[in-house]
């Protein structure tokens, strides 16, 4: 759609084919750019996945409208009126907290989950958290596009339960969703179930009680559930990430409720090694959150392997099928950083082998492939890839990414033998912001 | 009898005294001060592109992101408009440059495809989402 509206930009007429499903979203994303209308066709979902005669079919019937919309299409709808960003809106209301919820939820300001009434004392009690002044405009959020300030910061975490000391992180987390290096718009109108992944390094984390250790993204963690709660209502209710229109996700997961969050394991991190955040190019003593629009991370189980070798071999395994949504469908994928959690049992058998940082993500890179064959032939990026790659056979072992340093590793959880996989979403790199109170 | 009666009557007075210091917070009905939380949206209008009136003599280039039977539905729609507009040229964007054939995905790939369909100075852009 954005191609679309970049040719409009440069003089070129376009004309549009959108299925009834997504019709929504391609709308959405031009009122995003700014154009409240424009020459679409419609035509009944789906396009993929059926027969030839039927797909032919639906071109004819769809023919006539695309001649008359080439030709005969003038705008009927224009761009609102700019309106103050600061003070938000406020109303009074007469009824119970449930009712508050029903509310909220009909006016589409809600997960679906039970919310804190943001009244006007609790929010300016959140604004206390942070110094920085209320009518800041943070950007504008996609897909909506709406100006986010942090007066509605604070309203999502008044909503989610947040304290007001939370408030650093949550503007920190709102920055990184608004930098264009984390393809929040594609995070937030994917067809695939995306979501959010959040880790925290530095003192803030131990400060505000965002756990880092045993089950650190599980249930029982206020901040942590808190915070998650609240980055998905900012995604939803100003930022627009709302389902069926915007949010087009096939099946969506519990992400899309409570961000997967959690800080780093800094305690078990070997002497000498640099944290996360170091590895990004932070100091240790910063506090620090860093977004990544991901797909569901994966488990890896290992509760067999005695060496590194053993590891390597498992892990890779098991995180390879993941190179399906990449290699020559999404070549993308294979330049971005990928994330891998790894638990600090199996941390501790690469410590004791004397193994690097580096040298474990190295060792799981190179054994991480899977065959050229694997994708099916349609895969529109193949002839890009070959020319890349050069000629590739079935059998060529394509590489989960191009070289060892997109696979970046932190420290996550607890005991017990598992790691875990963080596999971004296309475009979707990983972006850091300092907290800052 | 009448005692009982009495019981009763102090019973049911007691109950309705004591329910509401039982009921939930939640369930209280009170008057709220509320703050608006999907804020406000400002974005500049961007202007479209001048329409066509006639298709008669026109370069179109269809552009398909490589979502399966895309290319299956723009062809007949190439075929349709050969046949219905004289001097009508139409530019397949996928055959003449095949790293077309792709779902953009960021603002810099799709500044890319823009730049590269419009290098072919087309009048008319014709694009299939085919999801």
């Amino acid at each position: 759609m954005v191609d679309q509206l970049n040719l409009e930009k440069k003089g070129i007429p376009t004309v549009t084919f959108a299925t009834t499903e997504l019709v929504g979203l391609a709308k959405s994303t031009a009122f995003s750019m700014g154009v409240a209308d424009m020459a679409f066709v419609v035509v009944p979902h789906p396009m993929g996945g059926i027969p030839l005669p039927e797909i032919t079919q639906k071109a004819n019937d769809a023919y006539p409208l695309m001649v008359k919309a080439a030709i005969d299409w003038k705008p009927t709808v224009t761009m609102p009126a700019p309106k103050p960003v600061y003070p938000a809106a406020t109303f009074s209301f007469k009824g119970s907290q449930g009712d508050v919820n029903d509310l909220f939820f009909d006016k589409g300001w809600s997960l679906g989950l039970p919310l804190n009434p943001p009244t006007t004392e609790k929010v300016a009690a959140m604004l206390k958290g942070t110094t920085r002044k209320p009518d800041e405009v943070l950007g504008q959020l996609k897909p909506r596009m709406s100006s986010l300030t942090v007066e509605l910061v604070a309203v999502a975490g008044v909503m989610a339960g947040c304290k007001p000391e939370h408030m650093p992180v949550l503007i920190a987390i709102a920055e990184a969703m608004l930098d264009p290096k984390a393809n929040w718009v594609g995070v937030a109108t994917a067809t695939g179930s995306v979501g959010a992944l959040i880790v925290v390094n530095g003192p803030i984390a131990k400060e505000l009680g965002i756990a880092s250790g045993q089950g650190a993204a599980t249930r029982g963690h206020y901040a942590n559930a808190s915070i998650g709660y609240a980055v998905n209502l900012i995604a939803m209710v100003p930022g627009g990430s709302k389902p069926p229109q915007a949010k087009k996700t096939t099946l969506g997961s519990p992400m899309d409720f409570v961000a997967w969050i959690f800080a780093e394991n800094e305690a078990k991190l070997p002497k000498g090694w640099t944290t996360y955040a170091e590895d990004r190019g932070f100091k240790k003593t910063d506090s620090v959150v860093t977004l990544m629009g991901i797909w569901p991370g994966i488990n890896v189980v290992d509760l067999w392997s005695a060496s590194p070798e053993e590891h390597s071999t498992w892990f890779s395994r098991s995180v390879s099928p993941l190179n399906s949504v990449g290699g020559p469908c999404f070549s993308v994928q294979l330049t971005q950083p990928h994330l891998i959690g790894l638990g600090p049992e199996h941390l501790d058998m690469y410590v004791k082998a004397g193994f690097t940082k580096d040298q474990i993500a190295k060792a799981i890179w190179e054994k991480a492939r899977i065959p050229f064959s694997s994708w099916a032939k349609g895969c529109p990026e193949q002839k890009v890839f070959r020319e890349k790659f050069g000629e590739v056979t079935p059998d060529t072992l394509v590489p989960i990414t191009l070289k060892p340093e997109y696979l970046q590793i932190v420290i996550a959880g607890g005991a017990g033998q598992h790691s875990h996989f963080f596999a971004p979403f296309l475009n979707a790199s990983p972006v850091s912001k300092i907290i800052t109170k | 009898m009448k005692r009982g009666r009495l019981t009763v009557l102090f019973l049911i007075v007691v109950g309705l005294l004591v329910t509401p210091l039982f009921a939930s917070a939640a369930d209280v009905v009170q008057e709220w001060k509320l703050v608006t939380p999907e804020g406000v949206v400002n974005i500049a209008p961007m202007q479209l592109a001048p329409r066509l009136t006639t298709l008669e003599g026109k370069t179109v280039v269809l552009q398909w992101n490589g979502k399966t039977n895309g290319n299956n539905f723009l062809n007949p729609i190439a075929e349709m408009l050969t046949q219905q507009f004289k001097g009508i040229k139409i530019i397949k964007a996928w055959e003449l440059a095949p790293e077309l054939k792709t779902i953009s995905q960021s603002q810099i790939n799709s500044q890319k495809i823009a730049d590269k369909i419009a290098s072919w100075k087309p009048d008319l852009v014709i694009a299939s989402q085919a999801d």
